[in-house]
């Protein structure tokens, strides 16, 4: 198929136009991840509070709450490697005391707490320059179009 | 109008046809999308209720229980500071059981008339009664009556001499209470183990939502391709090279 010489640069506004629609699809997914990884966060703060209240009552619970807290296995997919690497550590040390079980509890729960934290702040900023591409993709576009609308009211 | 002309616009009028109907099938998917997406969030929700609820109403259960006992205990004298603890920990007790119901209402979906509901909050209806029975004015009749805090309700009721007098009639009070708790938190386990094996899996949903946001995605990528290849073929069209008249020249 032969161009023409001002159908280009409307081949170009649309490839600029196509990879902004693109990008805000990408953003679109993330969105549901990032639902998932908040809900994941929520439970962990869900954790900080249980330890807190275990930790400052005097009875002893008798149900196993080790297995109560357990991080749902969909979080797992958001933990980076060197954060698993120390999860895998604090799991090693094997314990029968109440109080040092909460300790190590609390060292988990910290490492999630963290993880989840530093993966956050690293999609937001992801999400904030996919954001300014799709700006800057979309300005190109108008400017790839106009010069189209010149070569097509030249034609004319 | 000459040949090539004719079946450039068959062409076209082919494929606007074809944009309308993916047009159509991507505005039924986004509505599809949107509801996907409200569920998924609200199952997000509920499985953040029903998992505080389990990891906390077994601690909250022994917490009251000893609580309520100790308390009640010190209790012996009405004039005492201890019984104002004692109400303290009960209307504690009372307002908890009205934030579980909350959580049923607004997290968990049920309705204001539905017979958990009803049941939560016939617990909390008893509780409001026996701490009536044991001081003499129940927690309702006392908002009823403008009192605002703890400390003038137990002003109010020592200036009344309204607490119950009788040993043996408060400690049957006080196991009746003890009874309404484990009531109330083996109804609330009991419910939320229920949820916990009936709600859907986070996964599947999750591979739904992403499925049907894949088929946005491609339907929209389509009606893009569609409308924008009409509109190169049509500036790339050469309308005098089809004329009649080029025939001639």
């Amino acid at each position: 198929m032969k161009f023409k010489t001002k159908v280009k640069p409307l081949f170009l506004a649309i490839s600029f136009s196509m990879m902004a629609m693109s990008t805000g699809q990408i953003l679109l997914f993330r969105e549901t991840t990032d639902s998932l990884i908040s809900h994941c966060r929520e439970i962990n703060r869900q954790n900080i509070s249980f330890y807190n209240l275990l930790a400052n009552t005097a009875l002893i619970p008798s149900g196993n709450f080790d297995e109560r807290s357990k991080n749902p296995k969909y979080c797992s997919q958001f933990i980076d490697k060197e954060t698993n690497t120390y999860l895998d550590q604090v799991k090693r040390y094997k314990t029968n005391d109440f109080f040092e079980k909460l300790n190590l509890a609390n060292e988990r729960i910290r490492l999630y707490a963290d993880n989840y934290q530093i993966l956050q702040n690293k999609r937001a900023k992801t999400t904030k320059n996919l954001l300014v591409f799709v700006l800057i993709m979309n300005v190109s576009g108008l400017a790839a179009m106009s010069v189209f609308l010149r070569f097509d009211t030249i034609e004319e | 109008m000459g040949i090539k002309l004719q079946k450039h616009q068959i062409k076209v009028g082919r494929l606007v046809k074809s944009s309308i109907v993916f047009t159509f099938l991507f505005g039924i998917n986004s509505v599809f999308y949107i509801n996907s997406q409200n569920s998924f969030e609200s199952l997000l929700s509920k499985k953040e209720a029903i998992r505080a609820l389990n990891i906390t109403s077994d601690i909250d259960q022994i917490s009251f229980e000893n609580k309520i006992k100790t308390k009640s205990q010190a209790c012996g004298d009405p004039f005492s500071d201890f019984c104002q603890e004692y109400l303290e920990v009960l209307v504690q007790l009372k307002n908890r059981i009205y934030d579980y119901q909350m959580v049923f209402l607004n997290v968990l979906g049920y309705q204001k008339d539905s017979e958990q509901i009803k049941i939560i909050s016939s617990y909390e209806n008893k509780l409001d009664l026996l701490i009536g029975d044991y001081f003499g004015l129940t927690p309702k009749e006392a908002n009823k009556k403008g009192i605002k805090s703890i400390e003038q309700y137990i002003e109010f009721l020592n200036a009344r001499d309204l607490i119950e007098k009788s040993t043996s009639r408060r400690e049957d009070i006080v196991s009746q209470i003890l009874s309404t708790l484990n009531q109330t938190y083996e109804y609330l386990n009991y419910k939320v183990s229920l949820l916990e094996e009936s709600s859907i899996n986070i996964e599947e949903s999750k591979f739904m939502l992403k499925s049907i946001l894949f088929g946005l995605i491609f339907l929209q990528i389509l009606v893009f391709i569609f409308v924008n290849y009409i509109d190169l073929i049509n500036n790339n069209f050469d309308k005098d090279s089809d004329s009649p008249n080029r025939l001639f020249d």
